[in-house]
């Protein structure tokens, strides 16, 4: 059955106005926190709370309009905080699309006995909660002495990944057969046949799961928490957190660590965004 | 020294055996095909014969040497695909260079060479270009360019022309052929397509569910077909089979009365075979011929094509057997008129019960 993938077609002119209506007060209620967020970074401290609410950045009008950025991003080691997740989560990203690549490529392409078994046990490891795992992975940790360094967050994005993997094993498997085939005739070895062949093929995908674990480990909350001790090996989110104390809250101060934090994903997908949607889209579609 | 050579290769997919006993021997420069329908096995021999697979038994040698269990790259062997199997993220030179990189040669003899093979091919100006910019035909010649560049002792063509259209097709045949004069190596082609077979190979090699059913040159196979399979299968149109007995077997042929009570000779050698035995007649479409004398079978006419060189009637004997007729000129019949179709005894294939056929006596000089 053909499906009509214009709604303007053949739909009256209220039902188009109510749809469009809906959609716009979504939006507003997907970008209410946002907006308020960015609107309290422009805040005094003492109107924050104020009663009744007030969307107005009382200090876009004063002498210092961006003294709250100015404060953390000079006073409060922020560009420190910034530094250490850029470092970790560009790492932690490289790991995932390392690690998953090389898994994804030999379950779908390699003849290995028993690979389907294995595969499903990868991807049952994406169904336990972190929760069940952080004990025994700051354990092993500790045990390495690898406690306030950041190869916790970043070694085990080179080892695992049951997201990543899925997606390229997917996405391999849509590709021919016959070119690894024909490189293989022509004198390729099976990892030449993945690096010089299948690989850049895989562009849209492997850049996607960059995306994907460069956006997660930036937000991460959990691991740095538990793994990171020192001031100077913080990253953005224990960052901010230090804005928030058992006495006091420096809201305006977290309102902006919270959008300067959001910029370089925001940045990151929009340069990636047309690879990130033919990566998921590609994995699908056998050309 | 046969370049390349079969010896009782089988193949087995678990219990199921695809390839039975296949051997045959080809010889330096020679252009061979591979012919038979979908699931024949051509296509898996060819991934033998290159070492993407592996022979379940049987021994293989390409210029003299056992091959078996080698490497592609060891065999000396260049293969082309259906599917051109060109790397869309390089450009058409890197696609050329591509085995002589994995060959790290210096850069000038890359250079040299893909140049060289790009002169060949008429690819001089599209070296820049990435496969999605080009036309197919234009595709295959690079597929071809990255199997001539790297000097093969042999090259394997995997139906390369099945994904263009019939006009480009036919042009890309007598390139092909034109490329074989000048290399001078062996090739061995895959194709479903008997009219490929026929016009461009030296010998074709005929499977039929894993059997080599005949190895002859393109009118050996047309004028002398060994079994009933290769008589249908060689030749277009098809050939038309009656199914009759044999009415009188003499020094000089048979007799045989069809279904349709007509008493058709042949001279074909039937020792061996005796008066009452079911047989086949076959008789090539451009071997019957209107009888104004009206002898010969009556035919009821269904459909007529006029190709302008040659008219193709359809037709019904009374029975109901369909018999096709390839006429020279321009032919002036109607559908539902009935006529006599004259048949030389010369011309008559005769096939016994197992399919297998009576030596004719008067094939032509081949």
């Amino acid at each position: 059955m053909k499906t009509d993938i214009h709604p303007s077609r053949g739909t009256g002119r209220g039902t188009l106005f109510a749809l469009y209506a809906v959609l716009i007060a979504y939006a507003l209620i997907t970008l209410m926190p946002f907006i308020w967020m960015l609107v309290t970074s422009f805040k005094e401290a003492r109107d924050v709370f104020k009663l009744p609410p007030s969307f107005v950045p009382t200090k876009l009008f004063t002498d210092e309009p961006f003294g709250n950025y100015t404060e953390i991003w000079t006073q409060r080691d922020f560009v420190i905080f910034f530094r250490n997740s850029a470092f970790v989560s560009f790492m932690a990203a490289i790991g995932q699309v390392f690690a998953t690549s090389l898994a994804g490529y030999a379950f779908a392409r390699l003849d290995l006995p028993g690979k389907n078994w294995l595969f499903a046990l990868v991807l049952v490891t994406a169904f336990v909660p972190v929760e069940v795992t952080i004990i025994p992975e700051f354990l092993i940790m500790r045990g390495l002495g690898w406690i306030d360094t950041f190869l916790p967050l970043i070694v085990p994005s080179f080892l695992v990944g049951a997201f990543g993997t899925f997606m390229l094993r997917e996405y391999f498997g849509s590709l021919p057969k016959d070119y690894g085939d024909a490189a293989y005739v022509d004198g390729a070895t099976p990892f030449q046949i993945f690096w010089k062949v299948y690989l850049p093929l895989a562009q849209p995908a492997l850049v996607s799961i960059f995306v994907i674990a460069f956006i997660n480990n930036w937000d991460e909350l959990l691991r740095p928490l538990l793994f990171l001790n020192s001031d100077e090996l913080k990253t953005v989110p224990l960052g901010l957190m230090s804005f928030v104390s058992q006495y006091e809250a420096s809201w305006t101060l977290l309102m902006a660590g919270s959008v300067i934090s959001t910029l370089p994903l925001i940045v990151i997908y929009m340069l990636t965004q047309r690879y990130v949607l033919q990566g998921f889209v590609g994995g699908g579609v056998k050309g | 020294m046969a370049a390349l050579e079969l010896n009782k290769i089988t193949k087995s997919f678990g219990q199921t055996e695809v390839l039975h006993d296949i051997s045959l021997a080809v010889k330096d420069g020679e252009f061979i095909v591979f012919v038979g329908p979908s699931g024949c096995g051509k296509s898996t021999l060819l991934r033998i014969i290159a070492g993407l697979d592996d022979q379940t038994t049987g021994q293989l040698h390409i210029d003299g040497d056992e091959v078996t269990g080698r490497e592609p790259i060891e065999r000396g062997v260049a293969m082309v695909f259906q599917s051109y199997a060109l790397y869309p993220h390089l450009t058409v030179f890197e696609n050329i260079a591509f085995p002589l990189r994995l060959q790290k040669l210096p850069k000038p003899e890359v250079n040299s060479r893909v140049q060289a093979a790009a002169q060949t091919l008429n690819l001089m100006d599209r070296l820049q270009h990435k496969p999605s910019q080009l036309s197919g035909g234009q595709r295959q010649r690079v597929a071809i360019g990255r199997a001539i560049v790297r000097d093969p002792k042999l090259f394997l063509f995997d139906e390369p022309l099945s994904n263009l259209d019939a006009s480009l097709r036919g042009a890309m045949r007598v390139e092909l052929s034109e490329l074989h004069q000048k290399l001078r190596t062996t090739m061995v082609y895959v194709t479903h397509d008997q009219v490929e077979a026929m016009t461009m190979a030296n010998r074709i090699v005929v499977l039929n569910g894993g059997v080599l059913e005949q190895f002859g040159t393109p009118m050996e196979l047309y004028h002398k077909p060994r079994t009933r399979f290769v008589a249908g299968f060689i030749g277009q149109p098809g050939m038309n089979f009656l199914r009759a007995t044999l009415s009188e077997v003499t020094d000089t042929g048979i007799a045989a009365m069809t279904t349709d009570q007509t008493n058709l000779t042949a001279h074909v050698d039937g020792a061996g075979h005796s008066v009452g035995a079911a047989v086949e007649l076959g008789i090539r479409p451009d071997d019957l011929q209107l009888s104004p004398a009206e002898e010969g079978l009556q035919v009821a006419v269904r459909v007529i094509e006029r190709l302008g060189a040659s008219t193709i009637m359809y037709g019904n004997l009374e029975d109901g057997t369909a018999i096709c007729a390839a006429l020279d000129g321009l032919v002036r019949l109607s559908p539902g008129e009935t006529v006599h179709l004259a048949i030389d005894p010369d011309t008559v294939h005769v096939f016994d019960a197992a399919g297998l056929a009576l030596p004719r006596r008067t094939a032509p000089d081949l």
